[in-house]
């Protein structure tokens, strides 16, 4: 074989692996909740903080869940349990909650809420115990507000009676609400692709990073993943940052003080240990949405979700399912990162993306994609 | 290794960590309590003690706090099938936090996570915890919990904020009480009943001498921790005659053991001083 065709070989088999095979386009609600058996529920408090739940079910049972853990100062409860050598083998709901490692206590409240409802992993005599991995993030204190009013079991017991399907609030709100990013203030989004053969892919994600999701300039990183126009057109900055504009603190107030966390689902039929290469591939549409990200002071931390509607053995190899599943996840996750900084709204000590950018967003009309 | 008796370093749920560090080739004794307490500034709560009142019932789940108000580096080894945990992913060597001010064994299977939050709140009245700013501390609280919920009770009857909060407050040095309390009350192992244990060791031997090492553990295991003739497993382990035992006869009943719906959890620490890395 000559040396011109190894290359048109490597070219062809190039094409079949990275273009995007599927067609692409948001799904009816852009949010995660497009994913049959996902519903979302947010508790958010006054002052700014909150929680988000996302609850999974196929035929009143949980689903297969994996995480991503890679920020270096996180927050977690029941992340143990998700290691593919584990016996539960499923996921009821995720929490996400505000309140730094304080906020681990609205995952009780989701777990009443859940008993109450009889949902959970039997053990035994009708009796259930529901299992909700929960990550946080940092935002006490913010805005002059008391460090000791964050999410407690309360929230969570809300969060979770709020939970249901269809659009999904973004901005300020659950766990996004006392959310900060980059040196402008940051929120809660969500968004969801359709890809072929029925396969939805969504994700929920509450951005509170170190890292900044825009470049010197105020240009969004993530904001060429676009679908159907659903950031609205922004218009692309060409000089540099408006006057006046702070750039994001290195260490803003000290250590410990942020962290993203999300959750991306599928309708496609997963084993634990294909959810954890799901969110591992999901983890890195943050990166390509956040810089830097994963650092020392971010806690940041992915679930991922597979609520079993199609099964894996109808998408042909489950290797290329699952990497075709795990590329969507990883944009559709970044796109929801965009979703969450244009919701975001100006509070008395942030300004949003938009209030700092007008010009970029001037032709976005609030809510528009939704 | 160097040695800093001021400082103290956990690992939580660890089994062969300490059969690491403590090799038969170094002289033993059990320290003056025989306890995790052996070791300076590890204080331990229990929630509930058995009553005083022989006539009210034994408690029938509960919750126990290892705490080291000053931080102690930690580490955890998680190898069950079926953990239910808190606060184990900050314990990575790589991950930011290196101290850990408590650590929290509970009954109440995933439920009995909640026993975490009031020992959060139990610290930060104290001051006790990661310092993040304006005076303000986030109290570095791992936990892990076993399955008791439902037996000799009703399946609601769990711990939860309060019994941390009750463990937290009850916590101090001295000694250990075993038994049923704490997040050993409920425990069964094995087909026989489970409880709450502490050791200690001292090593007195050239390089190792001051080492104090100690050790907490709520017995609710699906494995017995004796053979078919109902001898201790780790019997030859004993110090000092720690474990006045009389050897059975032939006619005593074994039973059998129990499936699912069990848990071990424990702490082991040292007055040794430790990075996250080795206390992993």
């Amino acid at each position: 074989m000559k040396a011109s065709d190894v290359c048109a070989v490597a070219f062809v088999v190039l094409s079949a692996v990275v273009s995007p095979v599927w067609a692409q386009v948001p799904g009816p609600n852009n949010a995660i909740t497009d994913v049959p058996g996902i519903k979302v529920g947010h508790f958010t408090g006054n002052p700014l903080t909150g929680t988000t739940v996302v609850l999974a079910e196929k035929n009143g049972q949980g689903v297969a869940g994996g995480v991503s853990q890679r920020g270096g100062a996180p927050g977690t409860r029941e992340t143990d349990l998700l290691k593919p050598e584990n016996m539960v083998q499923i996921v009821n709901a995720i929490t996400l909650s505000g309140g730094s490692a304080y906020g681990l206590a609205a995952a009780s409240g989701v777990m009443q809420c859940l008993e109450g409802q009889g949902i959970g992993f039997p053990v035994g005599g009708g009796n259930v115990v529901p299992i909700v991995p929960t990550a946080i993030l940092f935002d006490p204190g913010r805005c002059g507000a008391p460090f000791n009013y964050r999410p407690n079991f309360s929230f969570g017991l809300a969060a979770c009676g709020a939970a249901r399907s269809g659009p999904v609030q973004e901005g300020n709100v659950g766990a996004g609400a006392g959310a900060v990013s980059g040196g402008v203030k940051g929120g809660l989004g969500t968004a969801s692709v359709v890809l072929d053969k029925g396969v939805i892919v969504g994700a929920i994600v509450a951005v509170n990073s170190v890292g900044s999701t825009f470049d010197a300039n105020g240009n969004l990183y993530a904001a060429p993943l676009e679908l159907a126009g659903e950031f609205g057109n922004l218009i692309p900055i060409q000089s540099g940052p408006p006057p006046g504009m702070s750039k994001p603190a290195a260490v803003p107030g000290g250590l410990l003080r942020n962290t993203t966390i999300a959750v991306v689902a599928t309708n496609v039929e997963l084993t634990k240990t294909q959810a954890t290469k799901i969110a591992q591939m999901a983890d890195d549409g943050l990166a390509r949405a956040i810089k830097p990200t994963h650092t020392p002071y971010d806690g940041d931390t992915v679930f991922a979700l597979g609520t079993g509607r199609i099964s894996m053995a109808s998408l042909g190899d489950p290797a290329f399912a699952e990497y075709l599943i795990g590329s969507a996840a990883a944009d559709v996750l970044s796109r929801a990162v965009v979703h969450a900084i244009l919701s975001a709204e100006s509070t008395a000590c942030e300004k949003s993306y938009c209030d700092l950018f007008p010009n970029a967003c001037r032709n976005r009309k609030k809510g528009a994609q939704k | 290794m160097s040695r800093n008796r001021r400082s103290s370093s956990f690992a939580s749920a660890a089994a062969v960590f300490t059969l690491f560090i403590v090799s038969a080739s170094w002289a033993q004794t059990p320290g003056p309590l025989n306890a995790i307490t052996d070791v300076p500034g590890i204080e331990v709560g229990h929630f509930p003690l058995p009553s005083s009142d022989p006539t009210s019932p034994p408690p029938i789940t509960g919750t126990t706090v290892v705490v080291s108000r000053a931080g102690a580096v930690g580490g955890v080894s998680q190898r069950g099938g079926a953990p239910g945990t808190r606060e184990t992913d900050l314990l990575r060597p790589e991950n930011l936090v290196e101290k850990v001010n408590a650590v929290v064994l509970s009954g109440g299977s995933a439920y009995g996570l909640a026993a975490a939050d009031g020992v959060m709140l139990c610290l930060e009245a104290q001051g006790v915890g990661f310092p993040v700013g304006g005076g303000h501390v986030v109290p570095i609280v791992p936990s892990a919990i076993l399955f008791d919920p439902g037996r000799c009770a009703t399946f609601s009857v769990r711990p939860n904020a309060s019994f941390g909060l009750a463990a937290c407050q009850a916590a101090k040095g001295g000694p250990v009480q075993q038994g049923n309390v704490g997040a050993g009350a409920g425990a069964r192992s094995g087909g026989s009943k489970g409880g709450l244990g502490t050791a200690s060791t001292v090593l007195t031997t050239g390089a190792s001498n001051g080492i104090i090492v100690g050790a907490i553990v709520a017995v609710n295991s699906s494995g017995r921790t004796f053979d078919a003739q109902g001898n201790f497993y780790a019997g030859f382990l004993e110090l000092d005659n720690e474990f006045p035992l009389i050897g059975l006869s032939a006619t005593d009943v074994v039973p059998p053991s129990s499936l699912l719906q069990n848990t071990t959890i424990a702490v082991v620490a040292t007055n040794a001083k430790l990075t996250k890395a080795q206390a992993t």
